[in-house]
């Protein structure tokens, strides 16, 4: 086994993370807002 | 509770807290997925004892024990807790404890997210039963009585039981949406190299489908009963036909999240399933691509097939035959599952502990689960079993049988491997079978019930319902106390037993079986060769 | 004779408890189906043609699921017993399909349902769902039903009768007090009467919260939305008596709202309906007249019984904060018209003829008569320790309206 993560691949992991992360609350936010807004 | 991780005095450097601030801050993934997994366990006891007294009430015709007010309030808040705060939690206990240890990762993506996702549970809980002990002070008139579908106008009129459960739920989706979005960055982020997607393990599949279908549906339920509120304090008429609304939009906005959910609540255990039977049938899953795809496949058709719920609301005749049509079409990759499920075992050399017992448990009355979901989905013959007992039997034996007991697989197959100690396979054995006959012994009754004309959501019934209303009673009861055995078991393992190996089940394949029983505080502090 | 495998007695108890499992499960199923009452398995004996479809529908897909559910759980069971380690059995290898056979067993199943899915149950499926929505070709006659909180009104649009039915069962008997009847919650006071042989269009709608008509015997169910009409249809074949229940939550009362059909020949339909005729006239008439004081407060009483006692409460205490007492109500001892003689708003009157929008408290005046309406306000006003002294005469309501 090699040794563990090395602190920079982890913190590259950990950004990309808290892009995706945001990215995906933005999603929930729109289509929380959107389906007010449905009427049949 | 002491799990038996490494205790943090052993790094000093980290000066971690211990006793309750430990588990109030933790950001370790282990740690939030025991509080999970306890709080998914008291909660589906509270959620159980709820039941049994609808059960004892229904054991005779006429009302001997409570109120009609009250019946509707505890079916209700009954499904609202076993739903999302017993089987939710206890899967998303399980991903937190098994993604990380699986693909190689220290932790999940985003700790601190992870413990504020978790401690929003409690708080939401205390609001769905707040109601219950504020009207015992003769302040409102109760939880929620509209059962847990909330339908208007019923949830319109109803008094602040409703607003509390809106709270509850608003708090819990975003709970369920915080868990989902860190699942989904941490399968994308943090595998370690060498572990691509098609070697992820299918567990963490099913939970990425999960997640996904979570943060698609959630905002939407949200947004359903914020109209609700809005409707019931701030003046409109989303769901009033006198205001220009329509009632039964609130059925398709709530329903659009509903059959998902119901998806959400099984792919983490379809996720679990083959690892469970590789392990016990010592031979390699069989159709793992195969298995993804259907994943995949599955939670796009959830998406589509919402309206097969109110089949009787009445809308246009190409609609109802879409609807069938599609929702019949789930029945095809759920098939590719059960075949996957059975050629895993066929030809393997199978032995039967507890956690294969469920297994196999699971995937016959999940079967009929399955089968009778088929027969529903037939819009003409739905007209009769639509809001009858027969929908109680088919979704209890979904949601218990696949859910539950498939919840209870994943417990006693990595029970060792949280603890350290074997669990008491004698009592194991003795709760599953308990669990099996007894739970049968409940739900058939009410297929035939179902079948015979009796409605759902009623807390009395005309005499000819009366001796299946019996046996079913009887069955509950010895269900809910079966369940005593389970607790106890989990009790007396955290505290100790026969010490495991790290390769606690002889058949066991994954990274997650190279780390010790238990592992070590930090997972994955030197990485892993992926084969 | 079933063959117990020999290898441990641990793997012989549990065939015994899986045989004995199986045999539970099927032991109902092989009893049978009539005598005892309340054992019964499958649909009541249906009356309808859309009843008789659905029977046979839901017999043939029973059928479908029941052999499915026995082969593909033979060959698993048949694998637990082989291939098991205690016996010696060595593990396979493989984790798919691997040559031209093993592909055709692998989707063969596949192909079997997606032909079980779709030809053989959806296509009688599709005929079916058809039919049903059928309502308009050839309807006889049309029958109005109106969910309520808790009770269903009935209107023969054509004939102008119009009632309520409210259900019949006696609350001793619901509370334990007085042995249950045979028609025990699926009993009412005044049923519906339909002719047989005649296709009914039915037509729904509801005044409050979402209810469902439901009938086994028909295979008819349709939710009453308010604001919405919906329809379906019957066409009964046989005489006799039909009992269904509400089957959409709707309130605290939801399991006590019977639906009770009595089909009739023809004929009995038709003097039935003359005799409603004469009965709704009579009873419009009670405006043409004045009504004393004891005519009122008797009246009031009896319908208060039926129509306001299951909220308000017999004694007139209400179940607050939902169903709010009339005994020292605010609005009940307020006036009771203005000096005009019109309602007033939020007053008595206007809470019984209109409803309080947003609560269970709906608008009377549409399911109740002149006199009933007159009756009710006057015997609350005057009754739970309320001591207004006034009355209202049906005449003055029917001005009201």
């Amino acid at each position: 086994m090699q040794a563990g993560f090395s602190e920079a691949d982890l913190e590259r992991r950990r950004s990309a993370s808290r892009r995706l992360a945001w990215l995906l609350g933005a999603i929930v936010l729109a289509i929380y807002l959107v389906g007010l807004f449905i009427k049949r | 509770m002491s799990l038996a991780t490494t205790h943090p005095a052993a790094h000093p450097e980290h000066h971690e807290p211990t006793g309750l601030l430990r588990w109030l801050t933790t950001t370790n993934h282990k740690d939030i997925g025991t509080m999970y997994l306890t709080f998914s366990l008291i909660m589906f006891f509270v959620g159980g004892l709820m039941i049994l007294a609808v059960r004892a009430e229904l054991f005779q015709p006429g009302l001997q024990l409570m109120k009609p007010e009250f019946f509707n309030q505890l079916i209700g808040v009954h499904a609202l807790v076993m739903i999302f705060a017993a089987l939710m939690p206890a899967a998303t206990g399980f991903a937190n404890w098994m993604i990380p240890l699986m693909i190689g990762a220290p932790d999940m993506a985003l700790p601190r997210l992870n413990n504020w996702g978790f401690w929003l549970l409690p708080p939401a809980a205390i609001l769905l039963t707040l109601p219950f002990s504020l009207a015992l002070f003769g302040i409102g008139d109760g939880a929620l009585a509209t059962g847990w579908t909330f339908y208007a106008p019923l949830s319109v009129q109803g008094g602040m039981g409703v607003d509390f459960a809106i709270l509850a739920v608003h708090i819990l989706g975003i709970s369920s949406i915080m868990g989902s979005i860190n699942i989904i960055v941490t399968i994308f982020n943090m595998r370690a190299p060498g572990m691509t997607m098609m070697k992820l393990p299918l567990f963490c599949w099913g939970w990425l489908i999960t997640a996904f279908l979570l943060i698609a549906t959630l905002p939407v339920l949200a947004g359903a009963v914020t109209m609700l509120l809005t409707d019931r304090h701030f003046g409109t008429h989303f769901f009033d036909a006198a205001g220009g609304g329509d009632p039964i939009l609130f059925q398709h906005l709530f329903w659009f999240f509903g059959h998902p959910e119901v998806y959400i609540l099984l792919l983490p255990v379809w996720g679990l399933m083959p690892h469970v039977l590789s392990t016990f049938s010592r031979k390699p899953t069989y159709g793992y691509t195969a298995q993804v795809y259907s994943f995949i496949a599955i939670g796009i058709l959830s998406v589509v097939v919402w309206a097969h719920h109110f089949f009787t609301a009445g809308m246009p005749v190409p609609a109802l035959i879409y609807f069938m049509f599609s929702t019949m079409a789930i029945s095809l990759p759920l098939a590719v599952l059960f075949f996957c499920w059975i050629a895993t075992m066929w030809k393997g050399a199978m032995t039967f502990e507890t956690p294969m017992l469920f297994a196999v448990g699971f995937i016959v009355l999940f079967g009929i689960a399955g089968l009778t979901g088929l027969i529903l989905a037939d819009v003409a013959a739905d007209a009769q079993y639509h809001h009858s007992y027969f929908v109680v039997a088919h979704f209890h034996y979904a949601l218990f049988a696949g859910g539950i007991m498939g919840v209870m697989t994943g417990v006693y197959y990595w029970l060792p491997k949280w603890t350290g100690h074997m669990y008491n396979e004698t009592l194991g054995k003795l709760h599953f079978w308990l669990t099996v006959v007894s739970f049968n012994l409940t739900f058939i009754p009410q297929f035939f019930l179902g079948l015979a004309g009796m409605p759902r959501r009623i807390p009395d019934y005309a005499l000819q319902f009366a001796e299946f209303n019996a046996i079913s009673t009887i069955g509950a009861f010895i269900l809910g106390l079966s369940q005593l055995l389970f607790a106890w078991n989990i009790w007396s393992c955290t505290r100790g037993g026969p010490k495991v190996e790290n390769r606690v089940w002889e058949g066991a394949d994954g990274l997650e079986w190279e780390l010790s029983s238990p592992p070590p505080h930090h997972s994955w502090e030197t990485q892993p060769q992926i084969k | 004779m079933v063959i117990v495998p020999q290898d441990s007695s641990a793997s012989r108890r549990r065939w015994r408890l899986t045989l004995l499992r199986r045999a539970a499960r099927l032991a109902p199923a092989l009893l049978p189906a009539s005598a005892s009452a309340g054992y019964s398995f499958n649909f009541p004996e249906p009356v309808t043609p859309i009843a008789r479809e659905t029977l046979h529908i839901h017999n043939e897909f029973m059928l479908i699921i029941t052999t499915l559910f026995v082969v593909v759980f033979a060959i698993m069971i048949y694998s637990m017993i082989r291939h098991r380690k205690s016996s010696g059995h060595q593990p396979s290898k493989f984790s798919g399909p691997t040559g031209a056979l093993q592909w055709f067993w692998a989707l063969i199943p596949f192909a079997i349902l997606l032909f079980i899915d779709f030809v053989l149950m959806g296509i009688p499926a599709v005929q079916a769902i058809i039919n049903m929505e059928d309502t308009k070709t050839k309807a006889d006659l049309v029958l109005k039903v109106t969910g309520m909180q808790w009770k269903w009104q009935y209107e023969y649009p054509d004939a102008g009768v119009k009632f309520i039915s409210t259900l019949a069962t006696p609350r001793d008997q619901i509370a334990n007090a007085e042995t249950k009847g045979e028609h025990y919650l699926l009993e009412v006071d005044k049923p519906v009467v339909l002719p047989v042989g005649k296709k009914v269009r039915v037509l729904l709608t509801s005044i409050d919260v979402i209810h469902t008509w439901w009938v086994p015997q028909f295979g008819v169910k349709r939710d009453a939305i308010p604001g919405f009409l919906r329809e379906t249809w019957v066409l009964i074949e046989k005489p006799g008596i039909y009992r269904g229940q509400c089957a959409e939550l709707c309130g605290k009362d939801h399991g006590f709202m019977p639906v009770v059909v009595h089909a009739v020949p023809e004929p009995e339909y038709l003097a039935w309906l003359e005799a409603q005729k004469a009965e709704a006239k009579a009873a419009a008439g009670g405006a043409d007249r004045t009504w004393s004081r004891d005519e009122l407060m008797a009246q009031g009483k009896a319908v208060y019984e039926k129509v306001c006692a299951a909220c308000h409460q017999p004694d007139g205490k209400g179940l607050p904060p939902a169903f709010p007492a009339l005994a020292g109500s605010k609005i009940v001892n307020g006036p009771l018209l203005d000096m005009n003689g019109k309602v007033i708003t939020d007053s008595h009157v206007d809470r019984v003829m209109h409803g309080k929008a947003g609560t269970a408290m709906q608008a009377f005046s549409t399911s109740l008569s002149d006199v009933e309406l007159a009756g009710i306000i006057t015997y609350e006003r005057n009754s739970f320790g309320n001591q207004m002294g006034d009355m209202i005469q049906p005449a003055q309501i029917k001005a009201l309206r």
